[in-house]
């Protein structure tokens, strides 16, 4: 009996050490792991040197972070879009401000349409399916797609990780994902539109007709901590997180932070896209 | 090596407790160090609890014990030693396996690997040998459909309804689940007598026949890839290649099963895909820290080695460690198994309560609706047990349903709308 509890304290401990070096932060991560705002809060965590908290939904992020002590939550404007569109509750800007949340961070990323080299079916004419993220992959945005001539078959997936995947396998012909993930292929894709406006490739100069061509995840970091300046601080100064933003092109703000222009930008998208 | 020599805790002991800490953060190096050192450490001990007491430490050395009282007890020291040397030999082939097969077979390479139609033939094929392994295919194929409906998450792709029904299920931790389907249900299971009360003292081998060995390794390493439980299989397909003699039937069995819990990694490394409850176990830790497999395997670990190089020499260096230990103090595991094989079923009951406990503290939900979700899991369990039907199924969909049913999804967008 003494041998088996022995080898439980040794495991324990043993395992125990790597837990003592992270901080008392917890960040809770929202969105799906392969998102480009999952690749976010996973940068946001280890500048932060915290523990991590994958959710299964956004109503099972609400609770943990009312729940955890020095809770960071890392917010999605597209899985509050996808909420209000699933009708969930707990999801939106608005109800979290009733809750002791302040927001020390505001990101903006952009998304690239990009496809393997070589790609002879273009999306300007040719019938091709183009994979993105399940919460825009609804009738009405490939509705606004081929209201342009294209002749695309909007293709879901869990996010930008699995569209990659499946356009490097061969499974579709373009994806819509995460510039910053798209960049990191190098050569291993080509990408000619941008839903960054002040590119030259930008997608609404093809598709003019494209409600929202501007598409951008917008990730609003808060935390209930006892001292958010603190914690704002130390993302801020994180040689790591900047590395991060630089390399990703995440137009990031740690001043003067409106969330109401994410809360607007979000109506937009169930306007536009709900079912 | 805890879980190996005492018969009531299983396999899968090494990844249940690795749950423990994946709510920090942890490299995956570590996590997959951990989760092949105690899992292949489980079957490389079973053999010591099953040779020295006849209680089959795991459920593959269950298949010679009837083989065991045809020795003597010399015969017995002998084949400690020559278990202990075929499963080092077996583990140690079967990573080099492993380590050759993700390195120069994987998505790098073949990008193809994990394109949609492959993924469809391997996930279809692994559902299909549910059908065949197990006994009853009506309830298979419920337990499936069960699993699929209520696994999926995030997955914004759902009709409502069906989104609405998977949200009613919204809290349920698959700790809950194991604890529920399988671990309580094989507590109250009957205890074996013990019976055995030699020593044996120092071990060695007369001679050990290396390409009875390979042969054996081999063949565990072939059945490693099948489905379900691979263990076994390797264990009965080895054991009839012994012929008449008892010693070499054990031998090769107790080979071949080392070779086999470690190969069963190879589709899970490549391609994402579980095939047992040890791989299903750490798919979902995987998905806990948010890690794709496939990739993180192969980028830069810690000293800026490749994380499957990391773990593979880790796990080399382990076996060595465990072929020592196996080979010594054999009087005192014997011991050990004698003393508390009978009380572990308390010891453990109060480790699951423990785990209870713990898995409640993360659960995002209230202890009343937990202790619901907990007792209906436990009560469909223990029919499961009663009427002769395993659970695995069930886990398997209910890991996988994700990833199946994007799958699903996503070929009928292709193919068919």
């Amino acid at each position: 009996m003494n041998l088996v509890k022995y080898a439980l304290s040794v495991a324990s401990l043993t395992l125990f050490i790597g837990t003592a070096q992270a901080s008392d932060l917890t960040v809770i991560n929202q969105s799906s792991a392969s998102s480009p705002a999952g690749v976010y809060a996973q940068a946001v965590r280890k500048s932060l040197d915290a523990k991590w908290y994958q959710s299964s939904s956004c109503e099972d992020a609400a609770k943990k972070f009312s729940s955890t002590e020095n809770a960071v939550m890392v917010y999605n404007s597209s899985v509050a879009f996808a909420a209000l569109n699933k009708k969930l509750e707990n999801c939106q800007l608005g109800e979290i401000a009733k809750t002791k949340a302040t927001p020390i961070a505001i990101s903006s990323s952009r998304m690239l349409i990009c496809s393997k080299p070589g790609q002879t079916k273009a999306l300007t004419g040719d019938v091709v399916s183009l994979g993105m993220a399940s919460m825009y992959a609804v009738p009405k945005h490939e509705a606004q797609w081929n209201a342009n001539g294209a002749k695309v078959k909007i293709v879901p997936y869990s996010g930008s990780g699995t569209v990659l995947t499946a356009l490097l396998a061969g499974d579709i012909e373009w994806g819509w994902m995460g510039e910053s993930l798209a960049r990191k292929q190098g050569d291993k894709l080509d990408c000619p539109y941008s839903t960054d406006p002040s590119a030259d490739n930008f997608l609404g100069k093809t598709f003019p007709k494209l409600v929202i061509p501007d598409f951008a995840i917008n990730a609003v970091v808060y935390t209930n901590a006892k001292d958010p300046a603190a914690v704002a601080k130390a993302l801020e100064q994180s040689e790591e997180f900047q590395k991060y933003l630089k390399s990703s092109k995440n137009e990031t703000t740690f001043t003067n932070l409106d969330t109401r222009v994410v809360d607007a930008f979000v109506i937009k998208m169930y306007n536009t896209w709900a079912d | 090596m805890f879980a190996g020599l005492l018969p009531v805790l299983p396999v899968f002991t090494g990844p249940l407790i690795l749950y423990y800490f994946v709510h920090d953060y942890y490299a995956v190096e570590c996590l997959l160090v951990f989760w092949l050192a105690s899992y292949s450490g489980t079957q490389f001990f079973g053999s010591i609890a099953t040779i020295t007491t006849k209680i089959p430490g795991e459920e593959s050395s269950a298949i010679y014990l009837k083989d065991i009282d045809a020795l003597t007890t010399e015969q017995k020291r002998n084949l400690l030693y020559d278990t202990a040397l075929g499963s080092w030999l077996a583990g140690t082939l079967s990573l080099i396996f492993v380590w050759l097969v993700v390195k120069y077979v994987g998505v790098a390479q073949f990008p193809e690997l994990l394109s949609m139609p492959v993924q469809i033939v391997f996930y279809s094929l692994a559902i299909l040998l549910f059908f065949f392994i197990g006994n009853n295919w009506l309830a298979t194929a419920l337990l499936i459909a069960l699993g699929l409906i209520i696994g999926p998450r995030q997955n914004y792709a759902l009709p409502q309804t069906w989104y609405d029904i998977q949200q009613m299920f919204n809290g349920y931790t698959l700790y809950m689940v194991v604890l529920g389907t399988i671990l309580f249900p094989s507590v109250f299971e009957k205890v074996q007598q013990v019976k055995a009360t030699e020593r044996f003292g120092t071990l060695r081998s007369p001679g050990y026949g290396l390409w009875a060995g390979i042969k054996s390794s081999i063949i565990g390493a072939v059945a490693g890839l099948i489905p379900g439980p691979s263990a076994s299989i390797a264990t009965a397909f080895a054991y009839k290649t012994g012929g008449t003699s008892a010693y070499k039937r054990i031998l090769n069995a107790e080979t071949a099963n080392n070779s086999a819990v470690i190969t069963c990694a190879i589709p899970f490394f490549l391609l994402g895909l579980p095939i047992n409850q040890n791989t299903l176990l750490m798919s979902n830790i995987m998905d806990v820290q948010s890690l794709n497999i496939v990739q993180a395997i192969l980028e830069p670990g810690m000293f800026g080695m490749p994380v499957i190089d990391l773990v593979m020499l880790v796990s080399l260096i382990v076996l060595v460690v465990y072929f020592w230990l196996s080979t010594h103090l054999i009087d005192l595991y014997a011991g050990l198994v004698q003393r508390l094989h009978h009380r572990m079923r308390w010891v453990v009951l109060l480790l699951l309560t423990a785990m209870v406990g713990f898995d409640l503290q993360y659960a995002e939900i209230s202890a009343a609706h937990y202790f619901t979700l907990l007792t209906g899991f436990t009560a469909f369990g223990f029919l499961l047990k009663r009427i002769g039907v395993s659970a695995i199924p069930f886990l398997f969909a209910l890991i996988l349903a994700d990833k199946i049913i994007w799958l699903g999804i996503q070929a009928f967008t292709i193919y068919f709308k």
